[in-house]
């Protein structure tokens, strides 16, 4: 499958003078057009004793600015019959909205004014109103869910709390309510200014008319590039094996194993990130044929390379069947894994995987949210928008020796364990 | 220096032309919905059979889906590992959903490999081995994932929904999966059965959209998927129920930190003048995130993380539902809020709503079709409620042609506090006692997971 021709992008990439880097795509195709704003700040930059706050400011964005009374920013955009939302990762914060195309210079004038003037309109009302909501968030996506502190009892046991990465995005309960209106106008005196963000632009739109519009309206802010608070420092390997037992309101056991990697964009990254095609994709990947197909001892199973700035693990999460022993599921897994570096991979296995990779890379690109949301992440992440065809190639160029290789750097050691396990039950 | 104090004007309109969808029936007999579209290489191809959980027999819920859950993990010879890499060797996406209504076939495919991806359909449409190991694995993983749905309050409130909401004479009733002691009792035989005498034969229509061309798609339809006889008509069924009026629905979820609240009322289906009018009412209602109940409950109270009221649509009839998850603490208030808004709106609903939802559903029309899975849904609304196949292009006159006269009348009609389902799924012990006190003309009643009324 030759899809080269359709990951060629006629970007252009400019910076204004206050250091906001303006990304422009135009695709005339639909009559739409989509913005896509990132912060270069999430979670890793949650004050000491304040996790949450990133989270939380991503919510006073949308509390009004002082030409955008509160509640108007989402009014104005489904007005123009478009959508908007935001999400708060641990080192970004994206801000996006799609809308009808002649409706561009409203998104840009929305996302100005509170880049540009947030300060004045922000109020205790406000944030106490937030801090609410936000708790709400946490109960029901987190506390209230079945399984829902997982993620961030995983990212404890494998970073610890010191680590960026070792708090969790939407913060502690007990953080939440505790963050004042000083957190909120420190976090965006240090993190929200246009020499610290990445304004994608893609649809339906002329160049010339459409950076005229973005100098209008974030020329006049001033800028200034942040510093990087953090630095990454490889985990690998673990000294020991890290066991957690978690009880909780469930019916079934699950078990979830962690593997330190590396951080993005290295070449280990997309070698861990094909191996985990074959790991995880498909009824006769390799977890999926043994644990759910082959030996029944799961009913579910997955894995995922969670891979970022700071640091990396490779994810396996397994629902035990019931009846069987949840250390019979760990240590097929850890069987598995050790097995890898020695793994024999099929000349069809290579060539399932590659197709399947080359047609996640594709199918996403019919959108132009998704597209304008991965021109900012290869911005950020590798200084450079234009990097869909470079990303593709460096899978690709993958062989089945470097895979059995990143068996051998970093499934062969230690690893931590998270077990989820019935309240009050007989599991463990 | 912009003026910043006011909106932008819009630009110039940018022309744009939704792209033309045709109904084609073929030469065998089958019924093509079909839309070209896209700059990309790629193509939807769904096949829709009439078969759904609506017709799993009382006491037997859950066969369909698991009847489904087994047609391609066995088929013309291929196992499911096969069967899997066929489909990743093409770079094929290929998955099969049951719903009440239907049994969806959805591939996605690039359009040069299409051909290979619609002979796999086929086989598993027409040759599922139904293999007796298959069989007693995914029932067990079904089992598994039943019990999962019991300990999260989200999935509960589901299911009670529909079981009360229907009244359980209702094939609308019955819950996808199935509950747990009806899928324990179903055996390979039973999903043979239910394959020939409700899947194989039932009408089924094709969903086609992208870089595809039309006469390839005709003539790979009847080679694949051969001959059949035009669709049956087929009888509504209505769901009218009223037992839940004058009551609240409470499912126990002991320790429970959130409640779910669900309130709801029947409306008719799709194509309705009443139905548009609706539509639009609850695009104030609850429809968007600066609609009234997210506004009050979210944005004023702090009691949710977000409220929305959803008109959705079946063959026969629609329902309006408002759904949240509300702090256990604030249960009675939030509901109090709920009904509040809904008494609300029939007093002050405005000829300014009125026009800003007119305004996003024109203007939204025009983003309808920018992704293939955009347009196959696009398509299965008119094969489903038999919309005209300029519909779309329609749609901005049809939406500016209700008047507020009409929006009043099914106000009135459908969304009177004292006619809706109410259900909370939380935790008894901290909300009953509040429940009763702040709602002393409705009676409490108590239910388990399933929505059987418990004393």
């Amino acid at each position: 499958m030759n899809i080269n021709k359709h990951l060629k992008f006629d970007l252009q990439k400019h910076k204004l003078e206050n250091g906001l880097d303006v990304v422009l795509y135009r695709d005339t195709s639909n009559p739409l057009v989509c913005v896509n704003l990132l912060y270069k700040t999430g979670s890793v930059n949650d004050p000491a004793g304040k996790t949450g706050t990133a989270h939380l400011f991503e919510h006073m964005m949308f509390q009004g600015s002082v030409n955008v009374e509160k509640g108007k920013h989402f009014y104005h955009i489904q007005q123009a019959g478009g959508s908007a939302n935001a999400a708060t990762s641990y080192e970004t914060t994206v801000y996006h909205e799609k809308l009808p195309a002649e409706y561009l210079e409203t998104a840009l004038w929305l996302e100005s004014d509170r880049m540009g003037y947030f300060l004045p309109a922000l109020t205790e009302e406000k944030l106490q109103n937030q801090i609410e909501v936000v708790k709400n968030e946490r109960l029901e996506r987190t506390d209230n869910a079945p399984y829902g502190t997982s993620w961030e009892n995983l990212m404890d046991l494998v970073f610890g709390p010191e680590h960026p990465y070792g708090h969790p995005i939407i913060g502690h309960m007990d953080h939440i309510g505790q963050i004042n209106l000083d957190d909120i106008r420190s976090f965006f005196g240090e993190y929200y200014n246009p020499g610290n963000a990445s304004l994608v632009i893609a649809g339906n739109f002329e160049y010339d008319a459409a950076l005229k519009m973005v100098n209008n309206y974030f020329g006049e802010f001033s800028g200034y590039p942040v510093r990087d608070k953090h630095e990454y420092v490889p985990l690998t390997p673990l000294k020991h094996i890290r066991h957690r037992m978690v009880e909780d309101k469930i019916e079934l056991v699950k078990v979830t194993l962690a593997f330190p990697t590396t951080n993005f964009f290295t070449a280990d990254e997309a070698r861990i990130n094909m191996l985990n095609e074959l790991l995880n994709e498909g009824k006769n990947s390799i977890l999926k044929r043994e644990l759910v197909y082959n030996k029944q001892i799961a009913v579910g199973v997955s894995s995922y390379h969670f891979c970022s700035k700071y640091g990396g693990i490779m994810v396996v999460t397994a629902f035990v069947t019931p009846g069987v022993k949840w250390q019979a599921v760990r240590d097929e897994i850890v069987s598995i894994m050790r097995s890898l570096k020695n793994y024999e991979f099929t000349p069809e296995e290579i060539e399932k995987s590659r197709n399947r990779l080359i047609s996640d890379f594709l199918y996403p690109l019919e959108q132009l949210a998704g597209l304008s949301q991965i021109f900012n992440y290869y911005n950020y992440y590798l200084d450079n928008p234009d990097s869909v065809e470079y990303d593709l190639k460096r899978y690709l160029e993958v062989k089945d020796e470097d895979m059995r290789e990143m068996g051998k750097k970093y499934f062969s050691d230690a690893y931590a364990e998270l077990i989820y396990v019935p309240k009050g039950g007989t599991n463990a | 220096m912009p003026d910043r104090s006011l909106q932008p004007a819009p630009l110039d309109h940018i022309p744009f032309d939704l792209p033309e969808i045709e109904i084609i029936d073929t030469p065998a007999g089958n019924r093509i919905y079909y839309c070209s579209q896209g700059k990309l290489p790629v193509v939807r191809y769904n096949v829709v059979t009439d078969c759904g959980s609506k017709d799993d027999p009382a006491g037997w819920e859950g066969l369909c889906n698991l009847m489904a859950v087994l047609l391609d993990e066995n088929a013309a010879g291929m196992d499911s590992f096969r069967i899997s890499d066929e489909f990743a060797m093409i770079g094929a996406r290929f998955k099969i959903e049951s719903a009440t209504e239907s049994v969806n076939f959805g591939l996605q495919s690039l359009s040069e490999m299409l051909e290979k991806g619609i002979e796999l359909m086929s086989k598993i449409y027409f040759d599922p081995g139904f293999t007796e190991s298959d069989f007693e694995r995914e029932k067990q993983r079904e089992i598994a994932g039943l019990m999962h749905m019991k300990t999260s309050p989200k999935s509960i409130s589901g299911v009670v929904f529909d079981k009360l909401f229907y009244g359980s004479g209702s094939v609308y009733s019955r819950p996808e999966h199935g509950y747990l002691n009806t899928v324990e009792k179903i055996s390979n035989n039973d999903i043979r059965e239910f394959y020939n005498r409700n899947f194989r034969g039932r009408y089924r229509s094709f969903l086609v959209t992208g870089r595809a061309d039309k006469q390839e798609i005709i003539t790979l339809t009847d080679k694949y998927f051969g001959r059949q006889e035009a669709a049956g008509v087929t009888h509504s069924t209505d769901p009218e129920n009223t037992e839940f009026r004058g009551k609240i629905y409470l499912t126990d979820f002991p320790g429970a930190l959130q409640s779910e609240i669900y309130v709801a009322q029947l409306l008719p289906p799709p194509p309705s003048d009443e139905l548009r009018a609706m539509m639009l009412v609850n695009y104030i209602l609850g429809g968007q995130f600066s609609s009234r109940l997210n506004m009050n409950l979210r944005e004023k109270n702090g009691y949710t993380y977000g409220v929305h009221s959803n008109v959705t649509s079946l063959k026969y009839h629609s329902v309006i539902i408002t759904e949240g998850s509300f702090d256990t603490q604030k249960t009675s208030g939030a509901l109090t809020e709920i009904i509040s808004e809904y008494s609300r709106i029939a007093q002050d609903f405005s000829e300014k709503e009125l026009n800003e939802a007119k305004d996003y559903f024109t203007k939204a029309n025009r983003l309808r079709f920018e992704t293939t899975g955009q347009s196959v849904l696009a398509l299965n609304a008119i094969r489903r409620y038999g919309f005209p196949t300029d519909y779309y292009k329609k749609y901005a006159d049809l939406i500016n042609a209700v008047t507020y006269d009409q929006c009043l009348a099914v106000i009135n009609k459908f969304l009177n506090p004292d006619n809706l389902f109410i259900s909370v799924t939380g935790d008894k012990v901290n909300v009953i006692d509040e429940l009763r006190e702040k709602f002393p003309g409705r009676e409490v009643v108590l239910t388990d997971a399933e929505g059987n009324l418990v004393q």
